[in-house]
């Protein structure tokens, strides 16, 4: 169990790392209600955008009098729409997440961070736990720094994927950050978090004890979320399958993610955040 | 033929011998870890561990090797002794009474000195049967 204190900490270091970051919003996602931005279609802002011919149901203020006088054509004048452009936070919170502090802490600050670049790039945004079902973490577009205590606990990935629907917003850019402990297959995971949505970001994380194991002999070990018991003799062979097994599984999920247009970034062994989500192009 | 002991009390040392058996086999117990998830383990097992029988705890080589050193050791330790001569051997003893033995009165002693040492270290490995061979009026009167 993690102090609430430490997991503050790393929600104010996070923050104060995302000032320096803007959310890269795709023009896919400049879709929504009406804020700070300028979207792809037409809408109610000051911004000239296109004209279009006139067509019953119009309303009758958008009529361009001036190019009517001039070519006797009834046009239509279409303004640019303003909308705000947002994001979810999807952090996994179950178990899994809390065994290793390393992990936890990546995870921790990089939810921090997206919401602090979200800030910065004219976005709302929306943070969501996963612990077993999605639910929701902390109010609207509220600073990372005052987000109620995460807790670590409980089973991850089935509540996401067995309703079928997510109440995620649409259209918007969605970003989940887990360790992919994940029983069902990511093609149907990422069918479902890909569904409406502008544009995905699935953000691996692995600590670099589940990378590289530093086992050996024989151990009996216990699944954090499940508490399902495994016997075995962990020797150099069986670490190399396990190796080869962990590769597999992380190449599925960036498959599964190329297959959705997602983005893919795993953050291993306490790489650099920051260079990895803008490498990635989620960050400028 | 019976074995003894200089030092009887050296065999406790034999205690080692469970202990360290006991050792190798709590060594041996699998250890428990907390893993985050058992999905990539599982693959594992299935792939490498599937249709073999389950290894059984077993004290290997290297225990048994170091329990027949402690064994060794304990036994040189206690001074186990063993008769070098069989009860129902035949014993010669030839003694020399030539007489270059019959020396004068300042040699007689010494001689007579070499001779008993010899014959007291021949004396001891002998059982009661074969003492009885010892018949010289001399060698009798050092006894």
């Amino acid at each position: 169990m993690i102090a609430p204190e430490l997991i503050n900490a790393w929600l104010r270091a996070g923050e104060a790392a995302g000032a320096a970051h803007r959310l890269r919003v795709p023009r896919d996602a400049m879709r929504g209600h009406s804020g700070r931005c300028l979207g792809r279609h037409a809408g109610a802002s000051v911004d000239f955008m296109d004209y279009r011919d006139y067509q019953p149901g119009d309303d009758p203020r958008g009529v361009d009098w001036h190019v009517f006088a001039r070519s006797d054509r009834l046009m239509m004048k279409l303004y640019r729409a303003e909308v705000n452009p947002h994001l979810d936070i999807v952090l996994d919170c179950s178990a899994s997440m809390g065994v290793n502090e390393e992990k936890t802490q990546c995870a921790v600050k990089t939810a921090a961070l997206l919401a602090a670049a979200a800030l910065n790039a004219g976005c709302t945004w929306q943070c969501w736990r996963v612990a077993g079902g999605l639910a929701r973490h902390g109010g609207a577009s509220q600073r990372a720094s005052a987000w109620p205590a995460l807790v670590f606990s409980g089973a991850s990935g089935l509540g996401l994927v067995r309703g079928g629907a997510v109440p995620l917003r649409r259209a918007g850019l969605r970003v989940v950050i887990s360790d992919l402990w994940w029983d069902e297959p990511p093609e149907v995971c990422m069918q479902v978090l890909a569904q409406s949505a502008a544009i995905v970001t699935i953000v691996h994380i692995l600590a670099e004890e589940e990378r590289a194991p530093a086992m050996h002999g024989p151990l009996r070990l216990r699944d954090s979320e499940t508490e399902e018991l495994l016997q075995l003799t962990v020797d150099a062979q069986t670490l190399a399958a396990y190796g080869q097994g962990l590769m597999r599984h992380c190449t599925a999920w960036e498959q599964a993610c190329r297959r959705a247009q997602a983005h893919f970034v795993g953050l291993y062994g306490g790489a650099a955040v920051e260079r990895m989500l803008c490498d990635a192009g989620v960050l400028e | 033929m019976a074995l003894w002991f200089a030092y009887p009390w050296a065999l406790l040392g034999a205690l080692a011998v469970p202990v360290l058996i006991g050792v190798y086999l709590l060594r041996a117990r699998p250890q428990a870890r907390v893993v985050p998830s058992l999905l990539v383990w599982r693959m594992v097992v299935r792939t490498h561990v599937s249709g073999r029988r389950p290894v059984l705890q077993r004290v290997p080589w290297i225990a048994l090797l170091e329990s027949v050193i402690i064994v060794l050791l304990v036994l040189a330790a206690a001074g186990v002794r063993a008769p070098r001569v069989r009860a129902d051997a035949a014993l010669a003893l030839v003694l020399d009474d030539s007489a270059s033995m019959r020396a004068p009165r300042r040699w007689r002693r010494v001689s007579v000195w070499c001779k008993g040492r010899g014959a007291r270290a021949v004396w001891r490995c002998l059982p009661g049967a074969g003492r009885a061979c010892c018949r010289t009026r001399r060698l009798a009167a050092l006894y």
